[in-house]
């Protein structure tokens, strides 16, 4: 079977795993004069010539924003949108390029366990659809380079608290300060520069301490540091700690998922510090986007939670391929 | 010694890595969810042999080490063992499968290649990215057999056996990636 026509159905499917649940799909502009500035995320920059003047225009990250203003404006409790993403400044590698198609879908009133719970059966149905479309009995497994990954449910939730303490020795509650995690880095022999970041070592060490340890099979990476998750509600019992997960499966990460932080405020002053961050290393940055900011406020008495997932990494896995390039023709 | 950045990391260079001087033998870029960039790199001990990996913030700086580099020939194959012998001073060299790997296979004696050494030891040699070399044996007759993509197997000088086009013929000089062992190109019939 060709890769890129599968692909093509697997697009397919996962639009109607939506429409079959009554969400309602948005197609979202990709150009855009301001964003949300959310840390490490780049978009591209592009010109808009027009006869009187010229722009600066950006390509988004995700879809993110445009669904968010869509949630305030209609009320609609279920909505998703299938949308090409753009990432600046990331390199390539046989599970990333620049451009990407992802999915992403909201839920007004509901928390982020059930948007857990669609991601899993959205990856279910793919799997049953693919089966079904190649005449291969129905399977809930897969093999994947050389692994056999179960799909069976429930996936389970894994809490970086404990991965830190069990691989890394590290108490990352004890650590969520600049000082006590660079004291570490320090010890560990990590480089530190005076520009180093607190993200940056925590995932440096998540990346060469737990990273090799996590296992092939689905499950639900949880208890994200709320310092390194501005869009992300902070939990309830304590505020240290988001309401955020990311879905990973053979060890490649297919989407991030969370409750939403609605205090406008909050994220304003995130997105103000990361445009001056920006302007100091002289990267390149859309304005911050103040409807976004407006509709997350009109959206503040509610809970709703919501996932971004990567379409061509979920098609990768279930087909097995090795590399993203093969999914498109260039 | 040069310190160098994680932008400037290439396969087969040497770098030091917990104070003992280490290969690359590969780096891809990593960008955790929502998080900065990232260089995850597999890197094999000069001393020991044994690899680790390691990632690097994306801008972080290594010491780079500079290797002699000999240009040797390539005399023979001996058990496991590959002997080469240097060009200027004569001295042989003898560096194992496990030094080489795949690249073994594309050793054609009597050729000059750069051989890594470190202290009077040869440790590895530098992988070139194309070797170009003769077509000795062709199967004929296989047209018609597309579902491999009309491809046929013929038998290098070396010895070893790659997947070809069909156009290819005995004599023909072709052009390999020595690393996957895949066909480039024709560059002579």
């Amino acid at each position: 079977m060709n890769p890129i026509l599968l692909h093509q159905k697997i697009i397919s499917w996962t639009r109607a795993f939506f429409i079959n649940r009554g969400f309602e799909e948005f197609n979202v502009p990709l150009l855009h004069p301001s964003l949300p500035l959310e840390p490490n995320l780049y978009s591209f920059e592009t010109i808009h010539h027009s006869l009187q003047s010229k722009n600066r225009l950006y390509l988004s990250t995700s879809p993110e924003s445009s669904l968010k203003k869509n949630i305030a404006k209609t009320r609609l409790s279920k909505v998703f949108s299938i949308s090409h993403s753009f990432r600046d400044r990331e390199g390539e590698s046989p599970i990333h390029q620049q451009e990407f198609l992802m999915v992403e879908w909201y839920r007004l009133n509901a928390d982020y366990n059930q948007i857990m719970k669609d991601s899993q059966n959205l990856i279910l149905f793919t799997k049953k659809k693919i089966d079904s479309y190649l005449k291969r009995p129905l399977s809930a497994s897969f093999r994947f380079k050389s692994q056999n990954i179960d799909l069976s449910v429930p996936w389970p939730k894994l809490s970086l608290i404990d991965l830190f303490d069990k691989y890394s020795r590290i108490d990352l509650l004890s650590v969520l300060d600049n000082n006590a995690l660079f004291d570490i880095a320090q010890k560990r022999k990590y480089a530190l520069f005076s520009n180093t970041r607190w993200e940056e070592i925590f995932n440096q060490i998540y990346l060469n301490d737990i990273f090799p340890n996590l296992p092939f099979s689905p499950f639900f990476l949880t208890d994200f540091p709320s310092r390194i998750s501005p869009l992300a509600r902070k939990n309830k019992n304590n505020t240290h700690i988001s309401d955020r997960f990311e879905l990973i499966i053979a060890k490649i990460e297919l989407g991030n998922g969370n409750a939403e932080n609605t205090d406008s405020d909050a994220i304003h002053k995130s997105f103000s510090k990361e445009q001056e961050f920006r302007q100091k290393e002289k990267i390149i940055s859309p304005t911050i986007d103040d409807n976004f900011i407006s509709a997350l406020k009109s959206l503040s008495s509610h809970t709703f939670s919501g996932m971004g997932l990567g379409i061509d990494r979920l098609s990768m896995l279930l087909q097995n391929i090795n590399h993203i390039k093969d999914l498109y023709i260039r | 010694m040069t310190r160098i950045s994680t932008s400037e990391f290439q396969k087969g260079i040497f770098i030091d890595y917990n104070g003992s001087p280490s290969q690359i033998m590969d780096f891809q870029f990593v960008n955790p969810g929502k998080g900065s960039a990232f260089v995850r790199t597999k890197l094999k001990n000069l001393k020991t042999g044994k690899v680790a990996e390691f990632t690097y913030k994306s801008g972080d700086k290594v010491e780079e080490i500079p290797m002699e580099v000999h240009e040797s020939q390539y005399l023979y194959k001996e058990v496991d063992n590959y002997i080469f012998m240097d060009k200027f001073n004569y001295e042989q060299y003898r560096l194992s499968k496990n030094d080489i790997g795949a690249y073994a296979n594309f050793l054609k004696e009597g050729d000059i290649y750069q051989v890594i050494v470190d202290q009077g030891q040869a440790v590895t040699m530098r992988f070139p990215k194309k070797v170009r070399l003769k077509v000795i044996e062709s199967e004929e007759g296989v047209a018609g057999n597309t579902v491999t993509g009309a491809k046929k197997t013929v038998t290098l000088e070396t010895g070893v056996k790659i997947n070809v086009p069909l156009f290819i013929k005995t004599g023909d000089t072709v052009a390999v990636d020595p690393e996957t062992g895949s066909y480039l190109e024709r560059v002579s019939s």
